[in-house]
């Protein structure tokens, strides 16, 4: 639900993304995927969202997300 | 709500039934649903979703490993949701809230995550030792008074701490509706 009201939030920004159901995943693509993700955020919480290789915002949290993206 | 709902998994009357259900069991027991509906129905879809890939409520925002074992701390209702209600007003995913955000005196934001990280002995590691079924414990805290004579074991819900003194926990906690697999042995 987060996720999806952070992509939403992308959405309604005009923001270009890419991004990875991780839940989604075969097992081995997972593994992968989690520690690419936990480079970023330790936590490794969802949703993870990198910004242009820069930045990153662990957990939806609109205002650090609004801030981050300028 | 997602497009899934009406067209793919789960259907919106599914969600709903489950809905009213949750929220009826909630407010037995003092619990509250988020007052967001459709925010609230959108987790909700979240576990059913869950409930069709792995069998069970996998919480709809952390990563299900697929082992019930090993998420069993994770199904909803969580070992974290009374800790996190009472100390951020919601749970992890913002399913279940506190008085003072029903009454609109407190917001729904984003909390730390409470489960030890992987790898961290996890509870249900534990649950797997002293859980049903298996032996007592044997040996008592020192500081405690030797309870070893008790007549029936106590078992402990993980989920909202009910106790009980019986040969077996109850199939579903009469508090959180939590089931048997859910309980540890205290003693």
């Amino acid at each position: 639900m987060w996720c999806r009201m952070a992509k939403n939030l992308l959405k309604d920004l005009g923001v270009g993304y890419e991004f990875i159901d991780v839940d989604t995943l075969p097992t081995e693509e997972k593994d992968a995927v989690k520690k690419e993700i936990k480079k970023w955020n330790p936590d490794g919480s969802y949703p993870t969202m990198v910004i242009d290789e820069k930045e990153c915002v662990s957990g939806f949290d609109e205002a650090e997300i609004r801030e981050k993206i300028k | 709500m997602s497009d899934s709902v009406g067209k793919g998994e789960v259907s919106r009357e599914e969600v709903e039934r489950l809905f009213t259900r949750l929220d009826q069991e909630a407010e037995s027991a003092g619990y509250h649903l988020n007052p967001d509906r459709d925010f609230t129905l959108g987790l909700i879809e979240g576990m059913m979703v869950n409930e069709r890939r792995y069998g069970y409520w996998a919480c709809p925002c952390r990563l299900a490993s697929g082992v019930k074992k090993e998420d069993l701390d994770i199904i909803c209702p969580c070992d974290y949701r009374d800790q996190d209600v009472a100390e951020y007003g919601t749970c992890y995913c913002g399913l279940y809230v506190s008085q003072d955000v029903v009454d609109g005196k407190r917001k729904v934001t984003r909390i730390p995550e409470r489960r030890p990280p992987e790898g961290m002995a996890a509870p249900a590691d534990r649950m797997a030792d002293q859980g049903a079924g298996s032996a007592p414990a044997t040996t008592a805290q020192p500081s405690l008074p030797d309870l070893s004579g008790l007549k029936y074991p106590l078992w402990r819900c993980r989920v909202c701490g009910y106790l009980c003194a019986r040969g077996q926990p109850p199939e579903v906690c009469p508090i959180c509706r939590a089931k048997k697999d859910r309980f540890e042995r205290l003693l």
